[in-house]
């Protein structure tokens, strides 16, 4: 996800508050509870988006999702966005505290391209094998995607470790195309 | 019908699998965001260097070719990519894959002939470049001043008013410009199959013309005329018509000066023309804005000037010395032992104006980098006038010490009796009310002009041409009506050429012309103005 230059400096500074209360993995909770509720509520991305809802009736709604559910950091954080007319970029928000957060723990994630599922066995052993490369703890995410036909790929960052069948069958593909035989 | 065996099939293939290992392939990636007008914000990407080309795999077309891009802006959270294909086959979430490679183009030998695109793709379906090439990088730095040397070679147009007037030099940076339909292009084709003579010599000069933004018709046209000339053996066109993307328009002067720094370092020489730089500004001024980089004088971004600055200053004479030369900046690691000293890039940018203004901010940056400029006159191209140089306003600033001996001591008088000419051109309609030195000056003036009109690629040699300077020097013309000045400088070259054959080659090798062989060819001139006014 694209993140704004304003989304990471409210992350950061959530961040920085968090770890001067000592409350950084509890903030974390909470900021991951506000995720997933708006990754499982398109309805309510697009409330806090939409420009037609006036602000005072978006506070009052985040007001009354969340307040029950999370420590007061976090909510005074919350209403602090709220009052500085924010809600809208609260998704980016909360997408910037995750990576500001890996980063101050030295947590790294990775995306893994397979063709086939892989059973817990096999992650376990892509994760163990990450984490000796990388040095540093990883967070795996699978995806499957059939067209792969075999192999794998591993995307960290922007760098993509390729091995897919595919990719191969593709370079073959250039590698005949583009020499020439005398 | 021959066949091909199925054992010499699978040796084939099986030497070009032997290469092919199956290791994991690493590379950086990054997410298109946006993509209109040629341009795309891409998200990641986060490694990639400016001028950096990359690839789009996912906008594949059913020839299986993709669209690739250069970086062009780096910004916080995004890179600003030019694409060189269609914009409309890349969509939003596309992958953008690094290429690490800085944007080059393949040089070589097998460049001559041959009609490129500015990424060095052959477009005139005779298949692939042939020989050895070497990767150059479009954006070069040109030689610092410790690798140059002053211009000192000339650089023979084969026009009877450049040659004379505006000597240009190897390495030097002369301007051709004008108005629409003046005939600077007609200038630039005519120095590139003047070229055809060097060929023979040791020093060839190889051409490079650069199409930018103009009707392919035309571009097709210039190959045809080079190639009926016998000039298309040493010259390499690089095509970036007016139907191509604004970045293809961008880049082409820089390949087209790519190419002729392989000649250039590696000890030879090459001719440059760039037609024309004001349709690479528009071009670049089209991308700025697009990247949303902000606007300056006539809408044309601040660097526009240092476009043009860096891409000129690529032209230069190397040292003749080849330790020197060889520790010359910037040179790539796969150039360098092939670097030799003593070559020249020599370029010719054309600029077209608006109705004659000069004034306008590109022609006054470019005529303020190079080192003269050429003018043609639309007044002068409707009076018959051809080629329309203005003589008064066009200047060479250091062809002169380039230019071979007698012909600079003939030029001297040349500009004299033009510039008086030019100052009584006025009066010459009071006719015979005028005195006799005056009347003078006007016929011998008429002559000149006359005899410095030349047919288009009908460029002359220089010892033909110093012989008919000659004879103007000597003021025989003025004999001669206006009309038959033609016909006399079709004559008398014929019959020079047949009589003194191996001094006029003389002439040529030494550029000098003596006492002796002056007073031959003004019996000869003599004689043939005896034919032409008989005859009439």
């Amino acid at each position: 996800m694209l993140v704004s230059k304003a989304a990471r400096r409210y992350a950061t500074a959530l961040l920085e508050l968090a770890k001067e209360q000592d409350v950084v993995e509890s903030t974390l909770k909470d900021i991951l509870f506000i995720k997933n509720t708006l990754e499982d509520s398109r309805d309510l991305v697009l409330f806090l988006k939409s420009p037609i809802i006036k602000p005072d009736k978006k506070v009052s709604v985040l007001e009354e999702i969340f307040k029950s559910e999370i420590s007061a950091l976090v909510h005074r954080f919350i209403t602090l966005i709220a009052r500085k007319n924010r809600q809208n970029v609260l998704d980016q928000i909360v997408a910037a505290f995750v990576e500001v957060y890996n980063v101050h723990a030295g947590i790294i994630s990775a995306e893994v391209f397979v063709a086939n599922k892989l059973d817990d066995k096999q992650i376990a052993e892509v994760t163990q094998k990450l984490e000796e490369v990388t040095g540093k703890k990883v967070n795996v995410t699978i995806k499957v995607q059939e067209n792969l036909k075999g192999g794998m790929a591993v995307k960290i960052a922007d760098t993509v470790i390729d091995g897919t069948v595919k990719h191969q069958l593709e370079q073959l593909e250039d590698v005949f195309l583009n020499t020439t035989t005398e | 019908m021959s066949q091909v065996r199925p054992d010499e099939v699978s040796a084939i293939l099986r030497k070009q699998l032997s290469g092919f290992d199956n290791e994991a392939d690493t590379y950086d990636v990054g997410t298109v965001l946006e993509v209109g007008d040629g341009i795309a914000r891409v998200y990641g990407l986060s490694k990639v260097q400016a001028g950096e080309l990359v690839e789009l795999p996912d906008s594949k077309d059913e020839k299986g070719t993709s669209v690739t891009g250069m970086v062009l802006n780096l910004e916080e959270d995004n890179v600003g990519i030019v694409l060189f294909g269609a914009s409309d086959a890349v969509e939003e979430g596309h992958t953008v894959k690094r290429t690490n490679d800085i944007a080059s183009i393949n040089v070589g030998e097998g460049l001559l002939g041959r009609v490129i695109n500015p990424l060095g793709v052959p477009i005139d379906g005779k298949g692939a470049i042939s020989g050895e090439t070497i990767r150059l990088p479009l954006e070069r730095k040109a030689p610092g001043v410790i690798y140059r040397e002053p211009v000192t070679e000339p650089l023979q147009t084969g026009l009877k008013s450049i040659d004379s007037l505006i000597p240009i030099g190897r390495g030097q940076r002369e301007l051709i410009i004008g108005d629409r339909q003046t005939g600077k292009t007609s200038v630039a084709v005519d120095t590139i199959i003047n070229q055809k003579a060097t060929q023979d010599t040791d020093k060839p000069v190889h051409c490079i013309y650069v199409a930018v933004g103009q009707k392919g018709s035309t571009v097709a046209n210039i190959q045809k005329v080079l190639e009926e000339n016998g000039a298309m053996e040493y010259t390499t066109i690089v095509a970036a018509p007016a139907s191509v993307s604004a970045p293809m328009r961008y880049i082409a002067p820089f390949a087209g000066a790519a190419i002729g720094e392989y000649f250039r370092d590696t000890g030879r020489h090459a001719l440059v023309i760039y037609d024309d730089l004001s349709k690479q500004a528009v071009a670049y001024r089209e991308l700025s804005l697009l990247l949303k980089r902000p606007p300056g004088r006539e809408a044309y971004p601040g660097d526009v000037f240092y476009l043009h600055s860096r891409l000129l200053e690529r032209a230069a004479k190397i040292i003749n010395d080849d330790k020197v030369a060889g520790a010359m900046n910037n040179i790539p690691d796969e150039l360098r032992p092939k670097v030799k000293g003593g070559g020249s890039l020599t370029a010719l940018p054309v600029i077209e104006t608006q109705a004659g203004d000069v004034s306008a901010y590109i022609p006054t940056n470019v005529i303020s980098i190079t080192d003269g400029q050429i003018f043609l006159d639309t007044d002068l191209f409707n009076q018959g006038i051809r080629p329309a140089i203005d003589v008064g306003t066009s200047v060479s600033r250091v062809g002169g010490a380039a230019q071979v001996k007698s012909m600079k001591k003939l030029s001297g008088t040349l500009k004299l009796d033009l510039a008086q000419y030019r100052e009584l051109e006025a009066f010459a309609k009071f006719g015979s009310d005028l005195d006799a030195s005056t009347q003078a000056q006007l016929r011998k003036g008429e002559r000149t002009v006359e005899l410095l009109k030349q047919d288009v690629y009908q460029p002359l040699p220089v010892e033909q041409q110093i012989a008919l300077l000659k004879i103007n020097d000597v003021g025989l013309l003025d004999k001669l009506e206006v009309e038959q000045i033609e016909e006399f400088e079709k004559q008398y070259l014929e019959t020079v050429g047949i009589k003194y054959e191996d001094k006029m080659q003389k002439l040529a090798d030494s550029g000098i012309l003596n006492d002796s062989f002056g007073d031959n060819l003004i019996e000869i001139a003599k004689s043939v103005i005896d034919q032409v006014t008989a005859s009439n």
